[in-house]
């Protein structure tokens, strides 16, 4: 047992190197920055509570001491700083509740207790160390090293509470107190670390709680700020699309009224061909009228011709027909006259008779026809 | 004489045990209505709703609110004697994949007990282990649940019906 503490009190006190493995765990951890984080850090609660055996709670708060270094890891690598701190100092309240359960589990003669002991020590050593890496670092601001240098006091506290608790042990070795005197005085002791790491988790509590609160607020502000960038993109994108919208009817009002213009300029071509197309009509309706009256002019010149060339030949024909009468009445005069001298037969004066007659009636015929 | 007694005593217990059978099976009767009716008045209250996130937890059994706690996601804790439930909002673009690895990272040194479909189980390598019970549940387009059962694992089986009656009354 004085091999353990010994131990313990030389890993707080020379915290050098060895963190390597421990780092390369961090990869295991939940990430603060987690939507789960909340929620594993609430199971951890709930865990804690249904666990009755102190031996078991004291190696539970012992992982969770350990988780919390880690995450503090995570949270010092994304640069929350603030964040880091909060979980370093979890870390150690875990740690302290860690040695109050097990106080009371060597008060109640639990046997495991010793070897629970053991594996604290061995993760308070790993802590420690780490702890010593974390405080060596050059880009860690001033006020976070003052966080971690009172983490590792408060490991000094836990390693000052294992002294008690050898020391106890040693009375009870050396028969200075009895069996129950052991107990009696341990379970003194477990009350006090009890109170002292009540009081602690309570306080870090209170604090995640609060970092908690401010890092809701914080995402909500970022939020805000994402939907305020969101609505400002959205009005960029509303102004630009109202702008190609007016380009864009503009473009189209000049459209229509190129459209308008060509449609007019069709229009007024249309018109001038309409008109064009309607002197040509209405010139080739005068041509034709002028056709017409001059094909009608030589048929009135035609008919007239014709019937002057009628009348002519009507007056031949009556020349002709008054020359005939005349030769014929010449003819007969002369006929007579042959009669009269050969003496007239009185058949033919008959047929001379009915002669005269038709040429009268053709006589009265032909001037009634004129 | 005896015999019209021993008659008389006869029709007497008689009537005696069938008005005693009536009035039973009437006490059963009325007992099975107010049952129902207390299943329905229970059905129609609720437990826990949340608006915002669109969740609503009937009222069942025994179990009781403990806290919501509103963070990056939404958590509400219900207990139930030695059983406790956190139920949990996840972003829905998240698989129950990469949920079931981050739990398990948060957990520690834990024995994986089932891994199944919806569903992830382990218990602590402690003395006394707890035992946690993972279910996933697809609620709307942005986000789905986990509900998270939590209880010693010496009284797992016991917690069992209370578990499935819970995931029941979860909308």
């Amino acid at each position: 047992m004085k091999k353990q503490l010994f131990s313990l009190v030389l890993g707080a006190g020379l915290f050098v190197g060895g963190g390597q493995v421990f780092a390369n765990e961090t990869e295991e951890v939940v990430s603060p920055d987690s939507e789960l984080y909340d929620t594993t850090r609430i199971m951890e609660e709930v865990e804690y509570d249904l666990t009755d055996d102190a031996s078991d709670k004291a190696i539970l708060q012992d992982q969770y001491a350990t988780e919390r270094l880690k995450e503090s890891q995570v949270a010092m690598e994304s640069g929350d700083i603030e964040t880091a701190e909060q979980l370093v100092e979890e870390s150690n309240s875990s740690a302290e509740q860690a040695d109050a359960d097990l106080t009371e589990a060597k008060s109640s003669g639990d046997e495991d207790a010793e070897e629970v002991e053991e594996s604290l020590s061995k993760s308070l050593e790993e802590r420690s160390k780490e702890l010593t890496k974390l405080l060596e670092r050059e880009d860690l601001p001033e006020e976070a090293k003052q966080g971690i240098s009172n983490a590792i006091k408060q490991v000094e506290n836990v390693v000052q509470r294992a002294k008690q608790r050898e020391e106890l042990q040693s009375k009870l070795v050396d028969g200075e107190i009895t069996e129950e005197e052991f107990k009696s005085e341990m379970k003194v002791l477990a009350e006090t670390f009890k109170e002292e790491a009540k009081k602690n988790r309570e306080e870090a509590k209170k604090n995640r709680e609060e970092a908690r609160k401010s890092r809701e607020e914080a995402r909500k502000s970022r939020e805000e700020a994402r939907k305020s960038r969101a609505k400002a993109k959205e009005r960029e994108e509303e102004l630009r699309e109202e702008a190609e919208e007016r380009e864009e009817e503009a473009r189209e009002e000049a459209e229509e009224r190129e459209e308008e213009a060509r449609e007019e300029a069709e229009e007024r071509e249309e018109e001038a061909r309409e008109r064009e197309e309607e002197a040509r009509e209405e010139a080739e309706e005068r041509e034709e009228e002028l056709r017409e009256e001059a094909r009608e002019r030589e048929e009135e010149l035609r008919e007239e011709a014709e019937e002057r060339e009628e009348e002519e030949r009507e007056e031949a024909r009556e020349r002709e027909e008054e020359a005939r009468e005349e030769a014929e009445e010449r003819e007969e005069e002369s006929r007579e006259e042959d009669e009269d001298e050969d003496e007239d037969e009185d058949d033919d004066d008959d047929e001379d008779d009915e002669n005269s007659r038709n040429e009268g009636k053709d006589n009265s015929r032909g001037r009634g026809n004129q | 004489m005896t015999k019209k007694w021993h008659f008389a005593f006869i029709l007497f217990f008689i009537t005696t045990l069938l008005v005693g059978c009536n009035g039973e099976t009437e006490s059963d009767n009325s007992a099975e209505v107010n049952q129902k009716e207390n299943v329905e008045s229970e059905e129609n209250e609720l437990l826990y709703v949340n608006e915002a996130y669109g969740i609503s937890i009937a009222q069942n059994a025994d179990w009781t609110f403990e806290s919501e706690v509103v963070s990056a996601n939404l958590n509400v804790v219900l207990s139930h004697n030695k059983l406790e439930a956190i139920i949990s909002t996840v972003s829905a673009d998240r698989t129950f994949e990469e949920i079931k690895q981050e739990l398990k990272s948060g957990a520690g040194d834990v024995e994986v007990i089932s891994e199944e479909g919806h569903t992830l189980s382990y218990k602590s390598k402690l003395k006394n282990a707890v035992r946690t019970d993972v279910y996933f549940k697809e609620h709307n387009d942005s986000k789905n649940l986990i509900i998270i059962f939590m209880s010693p694992n010496s009284e797992y089986e016991q917690a069992k019906p209370n578990i499935k009656s819970l995931l029941n009354h979860i909308n």
